[in-house]
């Protein structure tokens, strides 16, 4: 089974390198470099947020019941109660 | 449209209550320099921007603001989730929880609800952009303010993020107005303003 607090560090991680290469872009569209890094940070995002929704619980609603015959979006914990204490950003 | 993501953008993780640090934080959910504002001037202005690319960014930041609120909501809730009917008499926090007990409602922490007088959507690119640079500028010192009265980390790392997002902002804020002043009218010096009078907009 995959670390929990781990993967969750990663998609932290990604999320918002992410977050804050698009507004860069958004202001410099035609850097190459950014570009690239955003494309690698973004296959990086996508196979953390599956493993995650794989292994423990989805964390966007596409990924809701994929495994199970039940409605599974209500799993995940509320994200206001601090529940992830070991992620860093 | 927008779609949910079940986490924070910074996490936030507070083991210690205490409503007195609530009750100034609040102010940057509802308050004149708080992220409700922010959020709702950007999105807000977006609509009537004539260029796409800058009204794309107004998007964004706007999104990115709601991720700010529900990061102040989450700790004002963690600070005072739980707390007894004697720290609820916290001087400060005590005529809050008499309108909300521990609900999260947006005010500012001199206690007046939060108001739409607090932004603008003037219609007017320029005046836009500047009042959106000037917003950054002042909810990073009101970051600086409450960092200085701070000495709980867990407290005092989401908003040490959330400080850092608003120099951010201001950039990038500063880098579309330089961008749409370059696509304007070489006679149009003024600003006249290229979001109503159309012909001052060549570029397009």
């Amino acid at each position: 089974m995959a670390d929990k607090t781990q993967l969750l560090n990663e998609i932290y991680d990604t999320s918002f390198a992410i977050n804050d290469l698009t507004l860069y872009l958004d202001t410099h569209p035609d850097d190459a470099r950014a570009l690239a890094e955003f494309h690698q940070l973004k296959r990086r995002r996508k196979t953390a947020m599956s493993s995650f929704e794989q292994e423990f619980y989805p964390l966007t609603v596409d990924c809701a019941s994929d495994r199970e015959n039940r409605w599974t979006w209500g799993d995940t914990p509320a994200p206001w109660k601090g529940e992830m204490t070991n992620v860093e950003l | 449209m927008w779609n949910y993501e079940k986490r924070l953008q910074c996490p936030v993780s507070i083991k210690k209550k205490c409503p007195k640090t609530a009750q100034f934080i609040i102010s940057q959910y509802g308050g004149p320099d708080g992220e409700l504002s922010a959020s709702m001037r950007y999105l807000s202005q977006r609509y009537s921007m004539p260029y796409n690319d800058v009204g794309g960014l107004l998007t964004d930041i706007g999104t990115e603001e709601l991720a700010h609120l529900e990061m102040i909501c989450a700790i004002v809730h963690q600070l005072t989730d739980g707390i007894t009917v004697d720290e609820a008499k916290t001087a400060g926090f005590d005529a809050y929880y008499i309108d909300h007990a521990t609900g999260v409602w947006p005010q500012a922490s001199g206690g007046v609800p939060f108001t739409a007088t607090e932004f603008q959507s003037k219609g007017d690119v320029f005046a836009d952009l500047v009042e959106d640079m000037a917003a950054e500028q002042k909810a990073r010192a009101t970051y600086e303010n409450i960092l200085r009265v701070l000495d709980d980390d867990d407290v005092r790392k989401p908003i040490i993020f959330l400080r850092e997002r608003e120099v951010i902002h201001f950039q990038r804020f500063g880098e579309a107005l330089e961008c749409v002043k370059s696509r304007l009218d070489s006679k149009n010096y003024y600003f006249f303003n290229p979001e109503f009078d159309k012909q001052m907009m060549p570029s397009q």
